[in-house]
């Protein structure tokens, strides 16, 4: 056996353990992120955040732009499923969680930059995928809306 | 000066219309900043330094569109949008635009 093979079985084998490693740690990860997740999501269930541009008929005192954003990366057990999964056009649930998770933490810190608010109206999502090199592949969840304050 | 993404400041009244107003930054990344973001890429989760520096640059970009909106002699911006894209390897652009309006 040359050198030349002895090199490709180390890089094999050292995607193999990076494979199940970062399954078990991107599965961990991703747990702790959702239970953090609906944990400030009860935490901030009074504060309505919606899609509509209509408000509630009543005096307004205060009115701001508020934004939340993350760039979030899926770990390399995901990246693998995902060009496999796209090989056979099939659903790709590793990805789907991982927006999900972006998305309601996205939400979730744009209510954070008015928790005294009485409501945030016309919420609207922008997706950013940042980077198409091999090095960094991230994508970055937006979410705005204006926070209404009523008069009390 | 007053931002929403509605077509109204709610609880007071448009006076006067200046038109289209915009802000843009690019921002190119930190190489330093990519090294740890590509360790994190193994494991995924939040890259926080990119977070971090695409909020800044947001930002700056609606910083620039106040102050193009106060020129105007406006007060607030109505109807912000925020558009974004890749502009080459390493470099994001961010763009807000609305309407800029005085209101009493």
């Amino acid at each position: 056996m040359n050198s030349d093979n002895i090199r490709d079985l180390l890089q094999l084998g050292l995607a193999v353990v990076f494979f199940i490693v970062s399954y078990f740690v991107g599965r961990r990860n991703e747990q702790a992120h959702f239970a953090d997740i609906i944990r400030r999501e009860k935490a901030l269930a009074t504060l309505p955040a919606g899609t509509l541009r209509t408000l509630e008929e009543r005096p307004v005192a205060q009115s701001k732009m508020v934004l939340g954003n993350i760039v979030i990366a899926g770990d390399f057990f995901k990246m693998v499923v995902a060009s496999l999964a796209s090989v056979f056009g099939l659903r790709i649930a590793v990805a789907e969680s991982l927006m999900d998770r972006a998305r309601r933490e996205a939400v979730l810190r744009m209510k954070e930059q008015a928790q005294d608010a009485d409501a945030i109206v016309n919420v609207r999502f922008e997706t950013m995928k940042l980077g198409n090199r091999e090095k960094i592949s991230g994508v970055e969840m937006l979410a705005y809306g204006t926070a209404i304050y009523y008069v009390k | 000066m007053e931002i929403t993404n509605i077509e109204i400041i709610p609880g007071k009244k448009i006076v006067a219309h200046y038109g289209l107003v915009c802000g843009s930054t690019v921002r190119s990344k930190n190489a330093f900043k990519d090294v740890g973001a590509s360790f994190k890429n193994m494991f995924g989760g939040e890259l926080k330094s990119y977070t971090k520096l695409l909020d800044e640059t947001r930002q700056e970009a609606v910083s620039r569109l106040t102050t193009q909106a106060a020129d105007l002699g406006a007060n607030a911006v109505v109807n912000v949008r925020f558009a974004t894209s890749d502009v080459a390897a390493g470099a994001a652009e961010i763009y807000a635009y609305g309407t800029a309006v005085k209101v009493e």
